[in-house]
């Protein structure tokens, strides 16, 4: 539905160039929420307004259903208001001259073919109740709340019935509550429409619980793609490892290949899984999860993969209790019960379950 | 593509054409500087030549014009500035009552016309008829010495107290967001009062109180009318009364060429204080001594000086507007001109005002008025906010230029404009625009060009231009965004500009009398230059009454309508 193929994009300052996006290829297919998430400034607002239209890319090529809006080799450039999109930007762009059902008639009377006024006024009125805002069709938009105004922008988007919405951050500006509320409800409402979406945010849990495709974005490239669940579970470098979630990172070296290798680390030995292709000999990081980690105070149940360490800090928050445990040099990290017993200063033990523990090439 | 392309047009049309507009006169001012024809607009290469530079600069009159405008603009300048301080220190940094009406009445100040106050002043001081000269000699005998406002001193006077409005609104921010700690540690060091306000707060204002002082003079060097009423007849010329002369003077047969020549001179001091300016502003936000927090500045607190802190404070506002705007009210009354006393208040008569209603001219003058200052606010409007939209929105690759452009005309004495769309309608003689309104209006629009697109950024800038790309996104090209987006938001700024365009095009004289041909291009502001040239003193009055009366009451709408950064940049004529 919506397809990027290597996509540049160049600014042009007084400071000399930015290069924020550096050859991007996307496929976001019929349907999807497909989320860019990144660190800020990596490019993913440029992307997405590339694919609305707004920002001029310098090379590649860009197709909203099965028409090419973009290409640099064709010297291709369909403006924004002919692109069959809906747009929520981050600052939602609320009109403030115009009142809440003004504002959602705007794109209506924009159409090239005229709309009858009760059309619209239905249309309206059926775009409101989608986001809950029945009733308010009278109030100035300035009036309203934040969370309002982000409902609003969201009926603007998609009252004309675009085939793919883009979102910019649009939970960024709701206190923390809201945007959990907000995230359901708004994945529901777009799989409901059945609209294809590309969702735009720095937040990982958003990306994480909303998103059926997630693609890391970094320096102006996409680093991986594929499902939360992969994104989390098996992040391919330590870039992402470190983005999403929290990670300990254990430097080694193979010392045995095998769909379940070895790794040489803080003098002990890890079974691990590794990646394709390493040698012995290779060095590595291995990555776990703080949620993965078994930690004994006593003796061990299983013999395999036992790290021993010291604990250094307990950090209380909330629902967990992390506790740092200093092993040789690192720390590692791991996420207890808050109700569990573990003291500072205790001597533990650290077991790594195979499975979890990722190689990485170092 | 084909909409892209339209846009495309349309930015090189606005920037083609404010180009034109900007560069052509100056073109044909510079040009005609080298004529020796007779007849301007006649460049053709044999009668071209340094003949009129050597003429003007070899003539030991300019040398007498310039010191003559050397002491006007910084006599006036400094009164100005000592006035405006003052003005400013009292209702900010001291404890002074009735600040209010300093807050309200100064910027009022601005709806008086300088041609109007000029002529009020010479009812006042003139040798001959003046009453109060009148009356002096009326109480001490027919030899005391008179004030005499036809003079260099006057002028200084006159326009100090013009250009105090101006100063002060620049100043009363400055004041009010001064770091009052600073002043406080100079106190807790032992300083007094006095010597704080000396050694500290004036110091720390001094970079911008240089950027106002510039921006002041400028405006002294520009202005025409006080020194064309004050100055012309006792034959004290300043720069810009010097090129009127030369051009509009019956006796001789007009040198255009020579005051080409002698404006070019104008023109370099112009543009040259200009780029000072630019740099010294720069330098004054650099100095960052005035920080944004709104605190509370200390007070100083005046003890008995508080009531005659005010008083001097109120003689400034009488002397500024109500005793101009009392004496025209008299005036407007008498049958003829003469000082005031019981026997004239019996005399008083509505004759003036009638004659106006059945004078032609004033009819024409005043359709003319409308026409021209409507045609300018609107064309002003228009043009500036296109102008704006391109250098503000766009990718435009000139909109640098552009902005720069639309500056310029800022730069350039009103006179010196005059002269030069003078010969450009003269040359392009294929439209017919010579000797009309529209004449005068085009002119006007590019001079007011500087301070429309100034608001007009300063508004676009504020507009979040996610604003402007949701409308785009919903499907509106960009003519129907700019219409549906732009204007409405823009609104406060569009009519403020209007306004203010209005209130200047109807008063300033300068301009139009260059482009001044007869009846069918007279404005009200000519018409009265010529009816007080001729000597019709009542029936001046009497237009100048009701002019003032519409002007206080425009400035006070623009006051209302909250129009308060606008008000600020009101520059004084
Ligand atoms: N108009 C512009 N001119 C110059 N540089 C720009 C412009 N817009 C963005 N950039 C630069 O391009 C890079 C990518 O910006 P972009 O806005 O796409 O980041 P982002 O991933 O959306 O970040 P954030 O999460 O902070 O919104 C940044 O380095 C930014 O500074
Ligand atoms: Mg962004």
């Amino acid at each position: 539905m919506i397809r990027i193929e290597q996509l540049h994009v160049r600014y042009r300052t007084e400071r000399g160039e930015v290069y924020a996006v550096r050859g991007i290829d996307l496929n976001v297919k019929q349907g999807q929420f497909f989320t860019l998430l990144g660190p800020s400034g990596c490019g993913k607002t440029t992307t997405l307004r590339s694919v609305a239209g707004l920002e001029k890319p310098t090379a590649g090529e860009i197709y909203v259903g099965d028409e090419i809006v973009f290409s640099s080799v064709k010297g291709l450039s369909v403006p924004p208001y002919k692109r069959d999109i809906g747009m929520v930007f981050q600052s939602y762009a609320i009109w403030p001259h115009l009142n809440v059902f003004e504002n959602v008639a705007f794109p209506l009377r924009e159409m090239k073919k005229r709309v009858a006024q009760d059309e619209i006024r239905s249309r309206v009125r059926t775009a409101l109740s989608l986001v809950q805002l029945e009733g308010l069709e009278d109030r100035p938009a300035p009036f309203l709340s934040g969370g309002q105004q982000q409902r609003l922008a969201l009926a603007r988007a998609l009252v004309r019935e675009p085939r793919v919405l883009l979102l910019d951050e649009p939970l960024s500006n709701l206190d923390a509550k809201l945007r959990e509320e907000t995230r359901v409800e708004l994945r529901e409402l777009v799989k409901r429409l059945g609209i294809t979406t590309l969702y735009v945010t720095h937040d990982q849990l958003e990306a994480l619980t909303m998103s059926d495709v997630v693609a890391v974005m970094d320096g102006g490239n996409i680093v991986q793609e594929g499902s939360p669940v992969e994104i989390y579970r098996a992040p391919r470098d330590r870039f992402v490892a470190n983005f999403i979630g929290l990670s300990n990172f254990l430097e080694g070296r193979v010392t045995k290949v095998g769909r379940l290798g070895e790794v040489e680390s803080s003098g002990a030995t890890l079974k691990c899984v590794l990646p394709d292709g390493v040698a012995t000999g290779d060095s590595v990081i291995v990555v776990i999860r703080p949620e993965d980690l078994n930690l004994y105070t006593g003796a061990a149940t299983q013999n395999d993969n036992i790290l021993e360490g010291k604990i250094e800090a307990l950090i209380f928050m909330g629902d967990t209790l992390e506790c740092q445990v200093a092993v040789g040099k690192q720390i590692i990290r791991i996420k207890l019960h808050p109700s569990s017993p573990a003291a500072r200063g205790e001597t533990v033990r650290l077991q790594l379950p195979a499975e979890s523990c990722r190689a990485l090439r170092a | 593509m084909g909409e892209t392309l339209r846009l495309h047009l349309w930015q090189h049309g606005i920037f083609l054409l404010i180009l034109f507009l900007v560069l052509a006169p100056l073109a044909f001012l510079i040009l005609g500087s080298f004529s020796t024809a007779r007849l301007p607009g006649d460049f053709s290469l044999d009668a071209m030549g340094l003949v009129n530079y050597i003429k003007v600069y070899s003539d030991p009159g300019t040398f007498e014009i310039f010191s003559n405008t050397v002491i006007y603009v910084a006599g006036s300048t400094a009164l100005a500035l000592a006035l405006a301080v003052s003005l400013a220190w009292l209702v900010e940094r001291t404890n002074m009552p009735g600040k209010v009406l300093v807050y309200a009445g100064v910027p009022m100040t601005l709806a008086v016309p300088g041609m109007l106050q000029a002529m009020a002043w010479v009812l006042l001081l003139s040798p001959r008829i003046g009453f109060i000269n009148q009356l002096l000699k009326d109480i001490f005998g027919p030899e005391t010495p008179i004030i005499d406002v036809y003079s260099l001193g006057g002028m200084v006077f006159l326009e100090g107290l013009r250009l105090v409005p101006t100063a002060f609104l620049m100043l009363v921010p400055l004041m009010r967001s001064m770091d009052p700690t600073l002043e406080e540690a100079a106190a807790v060091s032992g300083a007094r009062p006095l010597s704080t306000l000396r050694k500290v707060t004036l110091r720390l204002l001094a970079p911008a109180l240089v950027a106002v002082m510039i921006y002041q003079a400028m405006t002294a060097l520009e202005v025409f009318e006080i020194p064309g009423i004050l100055g012309l007849p006792a034959g004290i010329y300043v720069f810009s009364t010097k090129i009127y002369a030369i051009v509009r003077t019956a006796t001789f047969m007009p040198v255009y060429g020579q005051a080409n020549a002698l404006a070019m001179v104008y023109l370099f001091i112009a543009v040259a204080t200009t780029f000072f300016y630019t740099r010294m502003i720069g330098r004054a936000e650099r100095y960052a001594v005035i920080t944004g927090k709104g605190y509370r500045p200390r007070q100083l607190d005046l003890g008995k000086w508080k009531i005659p802190a005010l008083g001097c404070a109120l003689l400034f506002l009488f002397l500024s507007i109500v005793l101009p705007f009392l004496v025209f009210l008299y005036a407007s009354f008498l049958p003829y001109l003469q000082a005031p006393s019981w026997n004239v208040l019996k005399a008083l008569t509505l004759k003036n005002y009638r004659l106006l209603a059945e004078y032609g001219e004033v009819g024409s003058a005043l359709k003319n008025t409308v026409l021209m200052v409507g045609a300018t606010a609107t064309a002003t409007v228009v043009l500036s906010f296109l102008v704006s939209l391109v250098v503000i929105r766009s990718k435009f690759w000139g909109r640098k230029l552009l902005d720069q452009m639309a500056f310029m005309p800022h730069a350039i004495p009103g006179i010196v404009m005059g002269i030069a769309f003078f010969w450009l309608f003269l040359k392009i003689d294929f439209l017919p625009l010579y000797g009309t309104i529209w004449a005068i209006s085009i002119g006007f629009t590019i001079s007011f060009l500087a301070y429309g697109t100034r608001s007009m950024n300063a508004a676009l800038l504020q507009i979040h231009k996610e604003l402007e790309e949701a409308a785009y996104v919903s499907g509106a090209p960009p003519w129907r965004t700019m219409w549906r987006i732009f204007v409405p938001l823009m609104m406060p700024t569009l009519v403020g500009v209007w306004i203010w365009v209005v209130l200047h095009a109807v008063r300033i004289a300068g301009m139009p009398l260059m482009l001044y041909e007869g009846p069918k291009n007279q404005v009200l502001a000519i018409l009265i230059w010529n009816m007080w040239d001729e000597g019709y003193v009542p029936a001046v009055a009497a237009i100048g009454t009701l002019l003032m009366i519409v002007l206080l009451l425009l400035t006070l709408a623009v006051r209302l309508l909250g129009f308060r950064r606008q008000t600020m940049q009101i520059g004084g004529t």
